[in-house]
C-alpha cells in the first residue's frame, strides 16, 4: 500500500468509528448509540472468544489438542467468508460518496483494495478473538510452544484473507453478471442467495463424503483429530496454518505469501472492472412510457407497509440479508417433504445419535432459526436514513409508522414460518393439535422477533450511514437483537427437548406459547413507547 | 488559449437503445467559466460524472489538459476538482478531518494546506464549525466544506454540479468571486445550473443540452444574440 492508500484507509476507518462520534459529537443520542455500539461489540467479542475457548478446551479435554489449530482455522475461514460475502456488495459497490471518492486521484483498483482492507480491519478483532482464544488453550494444554504461539499470532492476521478474497470474487462476479440487466437488484439478490445455498449444499456434500470414508459415528468420535485433518486436506490454508503452529516456518511463509499474492492478483483484476461495474449499477435510465392509471385508496397503515415492501425490494443488500431466512425456510420445508423429518434432523446434526422423537417439541424453534435470526424491524428505522424527513414531515402518527414496519416483517416471515412448521409437523407425524399449537407458537415467535427487533431498531437508530450494510449487517441494533435471540433460542431448543421427555408435548408447547406471546406483547408495548419518545 | 477540457463525441447509453448522452462535444478553454444548462434529466450530471472520471462511458473521448480521462485518469484527477450536486461527505468525520484528508490525498504541504483551509473557510464563514461532525451540518454547510475541499489544491479545472443549491446569498456571492479569481489565474470552471440569471452573468461560454444532445453552444454573446438567456433557453428546448 502506498501513502495515499493508507490515507484513504485511515479516513474510511475514522469515518465509521464510534470513537470519533464520542470524541467530536455533541448530540447525546448519537453519543449514546456510539457507546451502545462499543459495548455490543465488546460483548460479541467476549462471546466469540468464550465459544472458541469452550470448544478448544473440549478438544483438549478429549486429547485432541493438536486439532485445535485446525478447528480455529476452519472457524475463522468460514466466518471470514460469510461476513465478507454478506458485506462485500454494500462495501465495494453502491455506497454513498462513491462519486466524490472516485473523483480523487485514486486508481479504481486502489479504492476497491482500500474498501476491502477496511472490511478486513473492521472484522479483524472477531477473527483474532476466535483464533487467539484457541491459541491460549493450545498453549495452556501443551499443544504448541512459544514459537508456535508467535507463528499462530502472525498467521492469524493472514488466515482470513483467502476466504475474504473468495467471497470478494464471488460477490464481484455476481455483481458483474447481473449489473447489465434491468432488474439488477432482484437478480443480484437471487444470484447471491443461490450462491449461498450452493455453498451450504457443498458443505453438506463434503461432510457426507468425509463421513462415507468414516461411516461409523463412534469411529469418528474416536478419531476426531483425523476427521478435522481431513477437512484441512480439502482446504490447504488451514493445513498450512495448522502446520505453522507447530513450528513449521515454511508453512507459515507459504500461507503469508499465497495470501498476499492472491490479494494483489484479485485486486488487479477487480480494479480493471471496478469503475465499469459501479457505473452500470449507478446508472439508471428514466422510463418514458408511464401512463397514469387509477388506483384504489390505501389506509395509512397499508401505505406504510407498501413503502416498506418497496424499500425491501429496492436494495439487494437488504433483500439478501433479510430475505435469506425466507428462502432457507422454504428450502427446509421442501427438504423435509423429500427426505422426511428424521432425514432432515440427521443431516442437520450430522448423524448424531439423537432419538428423533424427542426433537418434535423444538420444531417451532428450529424454524425460528431461519425466520427469527434476522428481522427487518431492526434495520428499517435506520434505513430511513437521509429520507427520514419525509415521514417526519408527514401527518403520520409515529406509532403507525412503526406498526407498519412491524406488519411488514410479519407478512414476510409469518406465512412461510407457519407453513414450514406445518410441513415439519406433518413430516414428523406429530398430530393435529400438536401441529396447530406449533403453528401458533411459530406465529408468536415471529411476532416477538418483530417487536423485539423494533425495540432494538428504534433504540439504536442510526440515520447517518455511508452504505446500507452499516445498518443492515453491522448496526448496533442488529447485534443487540441477534445475540440474545440466537443464544436464547439455542437454549430453548435444548430445554424443549429436555422438558419434552418429562412433560406432555402439548402442555409444554401451550405453556411456551403463552410465555412467548406475553414477551412479544411486552416488547410491542415497549416499541410503541420508544416510537413516541425516540422515533 | 489552451484547451483545459475537450469533450469529443461523447455518448452514453443505458440498457441498450436509451441514450442518456448522444454525441456531446464541447470545449472549455483556460480562463473560461462554462455554464452547462438543461432540463432535469437532460444529461448534464451524466456528462459531468464522465468528465470527472466517476462514470465509465461507451463512445467518444474526454480530454483534460490533453490527458485522456479513460487512459490517463490519474493525470486528469490530479488537476481537477469536483463538487457533486448532493455532496455525500463522510458524516462521522469533522469538517477539518475531511478537509485534511482531501489535502493529504493531493499530497499538499501541511502549512500550505492549513493556510488554504483557513482562507476559504473564513471566506465562506464556516471556520467555527470545522471541529463539528459533518453529520451535524446543514446542506449549505456541507456544500461549503465540499467547495473548500475542491479549492484547496488549486485545480486547473473546477467541475461543479448545481453548486448554488443550498448556499446562502453571501456564500453564493463568495463562490462567484472565487470562480472569477480562479479564471483570472488561468484555471477554468465547468458547471451545471438551472439558475439562468446566474449563468448569464457569470459565464463567458455556455452549452444547452436537451435529451442528451447539445442543441446550442458558444460564447454567451453568440448564444443570446442580444436576448436574455432565459428566452433563448426556452425557445431552444421548446423547439
Amino acid at each position: 500500500m502506498n501513502k495515499s492508500e493508507i490515507t484513504l484507509l485511515r479516513m474510511l476507518l475514522t469515518a465509521s468509528s464510534p470513537f470519533n462520534t464520542l470524541k467530536y459529537g455533541k448530540d447525546k443520542k448519537k453519543r449514546g448509540t456510539a457507546v451502545g455500539q462499543i459495548v455490543a461489540n465488546i460483548i460479541l467479542f467476549l462471546i466469540l472468544a468464550g465459544y472458541e475457548v469452550a470448544t478448544a478446551v473440549g478438544y483438549a479435554y478429549n486429547g485432541m489438542t493438536k486439532s485445535i489449530a485446525i478447528l480455529c482455522g476452519i472457524t475463522v475461514s468460514v466466518m471470514a467468508f460469510v461476513l465478507t460475502f454478506f458485506r462485500i456488495d454494500g462495501t465495494l459497490f453502491d455506497f454513498d460518496g462513491y462519486d466524490i471518492l472516485m473523483s480523487f486521484p485514486y486508481k479504481a483498483g486502489s479504492v476497491a483494495k482500500c474498501k476491502c482492507i477496511y472490511l478486513y480491519v473492521r472484522c479483524l478483532h472477531w477473527y483474532l478473538g476466535l483464533s487467539l482464544a484457541g491459541m491460549v488453550v493450545a498453549l495452556a494444554y501443551g499443544g504448541i510452544d512459544i514459537l508456535g504461539a508467535i507463528l499462530w499470532t502472525i498467521m492469524s492476521l493472514f488466515l482470513p484473507l483467502i476466504p475474504m478474497l473468495a467471497a470478494t470474487v464471488a460477490g464481484t462476479v455476481i455483481t458483474g453478471i447481473t449489473s447489465g440487466f434491468k432488474n439488477k437488484t432482484i437478480l443480484r439478490a437471487a444470484a447471491s442467495m443461490t450462491f449461498i445455498l450452493l455453498v451450504f449444499a457443498g458443505r453438506f456434500l463434503l461432510e457426507g463424503k468425509l463421513r462415507e470414508e468414516e461411516p461409523s459415528m463412534s469411529e469418528i468420535l474416536a478419531s476426531m483429530s483425523e476427521y478435522t485433518d481431513r477437512i484441512a486436506r480439502y482446504y490447504p490454508p488451514v493445513k498450512w496454518f495448522s502446520d505453522g503452529t507447530v513450528g513449521n516456518i515454511a508453512s507459515c511463509i507459504l500461507l503469508v505469501i499465497v495470501s498476499l499474492v492472491l490479494f494483489v492478483s484479485v485486486f488487479f483484476v477487480v480494479g480493471k472492472r471496478y469503475r465499469e461495474l459501479n457505473s452500470a449499477l449507478k446508472s439508471h435510465s428514466s422510463s418514458k412510457d408511464f401512463v397514469m392509471k387509477s388506483s384504489g385508496k390505501r389506509s395509512v397503515l397499508s401505505a406504510v407497509v407498501f413503502k416498506e415492501y418497496r424499500r425491501f425490494m429496492g436494495s439487494s443488500t437488504y433483500l439478501v440479508n433479510c430475505g435469506f431466512g425466507v428462502v432457507l425456510s422454504l428450502v427446509i420445508g421442501i427438504a423435509v417433504m423429500v427426505v422426511g423429518f428424521d432425514g432432515l434432523i440427521s443431516t442437520i446434526t450430522g448423524d448424531a445419535p439423537i432419538p428423533q422423537g424427542i426433537v418434535y417439541p423444538a420444531i417451532p424453534f428450529i424454524v425460528y432459526f431461519c425466520t427469527g435470526m434476522v428481522s427487518t424491524t431492526t434495520c428499517s428505522p435506520s434505513l430511513e436514513g437521509k429520507s427520514y424527513w419525509i415521514v417526519q414531515s408527514l401527518p403520520l402518527d409515529r406509532k403507525k409508522l412503526y406498526q407498519g414496519k412491524l406488519i411488514f416483517n410479519m407478512i414476510l416471515f409469518a406465512p412461510v414460518g407457519t407453513l414450514v412448521t406445518m410441513l415439519m409437523c406433518i413430516a414428523a407425524h406429530t398430530g393435529l393439535i400438536n401441529t396447530l399449537i406449533c403453528m401458533l407458537l411459530s406465529i408468536a415467535l415471529i411476532f416477538f422477533s418483530s417487536s423485539w427487533g423494533l425495540v432494538c431498531g428504534i433504540r439504536f437508530m442510526k440515520l447517518q450511514w455511508e452504505s446500507e450494510i452499516e445498518v443492515i449487517k453491522q448496526g448496533t441494533a442488529v447485534v443487540v437483537y441477534m445475540l440474545p435471540n440466537m443464544f436464547v433460542n439455542m437454549g430453548l431448543i435444548v430445554l424443549m427437548i429436555f422438558l419434552g421427555t418429562k412433560v406432555s408435548a402439548n402442555i409444554l408447547l401451550g405453556g411456551v406459547l403463552i410465555i412467548v406471546a406475553a414477551l412479544g406483547l411486552a416488547a410491542y408495548k415497549r416499541a410503541m413507547r420508544l416510537a413516541v419518545i425516540r422515533g | 488559449m489552451s484547451n483545459i477540457l475537450e469533450v469529443r463525441n461523447y455518448s452514453q447509453s443505458y440498457g441498450g437503445d436509451i441514450k442518456a448522452c448522444d454525441d456531446v462535444s464541447l470545449t472549455v478553454e483556460s480562463g473560461d467559466i462554462f455554464g452547462f444548462i438543461g432540463h432535469n434529466g437532460a444529461g448534464k450530471s451524466t456528462t459531468i460524472r464522465a468528465v470527472v472520471g466517476v462514470l465509465d462511458f461507451d463512445e467518444g473521448e474526454i480530454l483534460i489538459d490533453g490527458h485522456s480521462v479513460k487512459k490517463e485518469p490519474m493525470e486528469c484527477k490530479k488537476i481537477t476538482a469536483y463538487i457533486p450536486d448532493n455532496p455525500d461527505l463522510y458524516d462521522n468525520l469533522t469538517g477539518i478531518q475531511y478537509l485534511r484528508f482531501v489535502a493529504d490525498v493531493y499530497e499538499m504541504d501541511p502549512s500550505e494546506r492549513d493556510a488554504k483551509i483557513s482562507k476559504y473557510a473564513d471566506m465562506l464563514e464556516i471556520t467555527d464549525a470545522l471541529g463539528d461532525l459533518i453529520g451535524s451540518y446543514s446542506h449549505g454547510m456541507k456544500q461549503k466544506v465540499a467547495i473548500i475541499s475542491a479549492l484547496i489544491h488549486s485545480p486547473k479545472l473546477l467541475v461543479l454540479d448545481e453548486p448554488f443549491v443550498g448556499l446562502d446569498p453571501k456564500a453564493s456571492f463568495t463562490l462567484k468571486e472565487i470562480m472569477h479569481e480562479m479564471c483570472e489565474n488561468g484555471s477554468s470552471v465547468f458547471f451545471s445550473t438551472h439558475v439562468l440569471d446566474v449563468a448569464e452573468k457569470l459565464c463567458n461560454k455556455a452549452a444547452i443540452i436537451k435529451k442528451g444532445k447539445i442543441i446550442a453552444s458558444g460564447t454567451m454573446e453568440e448564444l443570446t444574440g442580444g436576448q436574455s438567456l432565459e428566452s433563448v433557453f426556452l425557445e431552444a428546448v421548446n423547439e
